[in-house]
């Protein structure tokens, strides 16, 4: 077939304007118009579109601990953490996460405790049968660590937290893909309108919260 | 921490009770009231209800003070009704209804339904109205004695199911009331006239063990079957024991009957739920 050079070159140019296109598109935008569930085959640090993932009930946990009586450090758990944590490349937008925790999966291995701290004393899971943390923005730090900066809801009462999230690491196999995070932060119970026993420190104030999340390509 | 608990959850409270009892012993001589004893108990359960947790933002994260609240506002309402002191049937009328009204203001978990909680208002109204009959005829110590162990059973129950903040203002009543009837046995023992409870303490011990029982049914997470805080909140009609043909007619068996049928109904509760927990942990590691 003989093309016109006017035909040439409105192909030759059409491609070359493509290709530039394509070429200055920057690395942390969004190739699909769809804001979720676009699997990436790269690792995170590489990755150049954003990818949700599904936390994984059965192999994530919460876990806080809080001083007792001024002496010993009381550990206790929750059973059941849901939500997503959605994860690019680029550095400021780099992690966020959408997690909730089921107050009512509050677990301290004594049947009696459980149920104080179920109660209105404590969590009182049937006002609050949720606890949330909506990240908001995140700093990506050294090695695989993010600080993480949300809203934390608990006990109705909505406040701005800091969590430090390191990634425990990543892996693929028949199953799918799958990643890990661990976040830790503290936080002042009182301020949430949780404050029995902290008069004469009974039951300390602050409290350590470490969240442990397993989580698969949605 | 449990010094400031009995300080100030239980023996300042009480004491304000008492004082706010004997003052409205003091009004009933002088003027047309008929006593503040519904306002005395009401009272204590709301300061000790108060030492536990802030009234502020109560409405949004603290609901359970809605008990307390609406106890007093049923005491208040129940108390001023004492102008109309002759008109019995009118008091318990005005009584029920103001009843009803507190307990459609329970605005707590599992009792969302509005006509569930006219339902209950209802119940409480109608073992307000039998326990108000009793007291009206029964004004001596043991029917104050008698009731003070009816309100151990709730509070009992509420600590069981892990509910502290409200089991210390319903214990906290239950000492007050406890105080209320040795100073009446005092008065007895003196040779004096016995004032009793009066209406307003009689129906104010009714709201207190009906609407406490659904407090702690509400809020309960250890699924404590609701027939054992029926039998909380009807652990006061035990004083309907002492009514019996042939035992009513005669004092001491009486006051006994009134005693023991508080007593045993109160236990009733308190075993039963005892046995559940036992039974339901037992179940957990076969």
């Amino acid at each position: 077939m003989h093309l016109s050079s006017k035909s040439f070159t409105a192909i030759t140019s059409l491609f070359v304007i493509t290709i530039s296109a394509l070429a200055l598109q920057s690395p942390g935008e969004k190739v699909a118009p769809t804001p979720t569930a676009t699997n990436s085959t790269t690792s995170i640090q590489g990755q150049t579109s954003e990818t949700t993932w599904k936390v994984d009930d059965t192999h994530s946990m919460g876990l806080f601990r809080v001083q007792h009586s001024g002496a010993g450090m009381f550990w206790g758990r929750f059973d059941d953490v849901s939500g997503t944590v959605t994860t690019n490349g680029s550095g400021a937008q780099g992690l966020a996460m959408n997690i909730a925790i089921d107050t009512n999966s509050v677990s301290s291995a004594n049947k009696d405790l459980d149920g104080h701290l179920r109660s209105p004393d404590f969590f009182s899971v049937k006002e609050f049968p949720t606890m949330t943390f909506i990240s908001t923005s995140s700093k990506k730090l050294d090695g695989n660590m993010w600080e993480v900066s949300g809203n934390l809801t608990v006990h109705g009462v909505t406040k701005p937290l800091t969590a430090n999230v390191e990634m425990t690491g990543q892996s693929e196999s028949v199953r799918g893909k799958k990643i890990g995070f661990e976040a830790v932060f503290t936080m002042d119970r009182g301020e949430f309108g949780m404050t029995y026993g902290i008069e004469k420190n009974a039951i300390g104030k602050n409290v350590r919260i470490i969240v442990a999340l397993e989580a698969g390509a949605s | 921490m449990e010094m400031e608990i009995l300080l100030f959850a239980i023996a300042l409270p009480s004491f304000v009770g008492v004082m706010f009892s004997y003052c409205g012993n003091l009004a009933r001589k002088i003027s047309v009231l008929t006593g503040f004893n519904g306002c005395a108990l009401a009272a204590t359960l709301l300061l000790s209800s108060m030492s536990q947790e802030s009234l502020i933002q109560f409405a949004s994260q603290n609901r359970w003070l809605w008990f307390p609240l609406t106890t007093f506002m049923i005491a208040v309402l129940t108390d001023a009704c004492g102008l109309f002191k002759k008109i019995m049937p009118l008091r318990i009328y005005i009584a029920c209804a103001v009843i009803i009204l507190g307990a459609a203001l329970l605005l707590i978990p599992s009792w969302d339904n509005l006509s569930r909680r006219l339902f209950l208002g209802v119940a409480v109204g109608g073992c307000a109205t039998v326990l108000v009959l009793v007291v009206e005829k029964r004004k001596c110590f043991s029917t104050s004695l008698a009731l003070s162990f009816s309100l151990i059973a709730p509070s009992v129950l509420a600590m069981l199911s892990g509910f502290a903040k409200l089991a210390i203002p319903l214990g906290a009543v239950a000492f007050c009331l406890g105080i209320i009837s040795l100073i009446e046995l005092v008065r007895q023992m003196r040779g004096r006239k016995c004032l009793g409870l009066g209406v307003g303490g009689g129906v104010v011990v009714a709201s207190i063990a009906g609407l406490g029982s659904a407090t702690g049914f509400g809020y309960d997470t250890t699924n404590i079957p609701i027939w054992i805080w029926v039998l909380s909140a009807a652990a006061p009609l035990g004083l309907c024991l002492g009514e019996f043909p042939g035992i009513c007619s005669r004092k001491i068996p009486s006051a006994c009957a009134r005693i023991c049928g508080c007593v045993i109904l109160a236990v009733a509760a308190i075993l039963m739920c005892v046995l559940f927990q036992n039974s339901s942990a037992s179940s957990l590691y076969k």
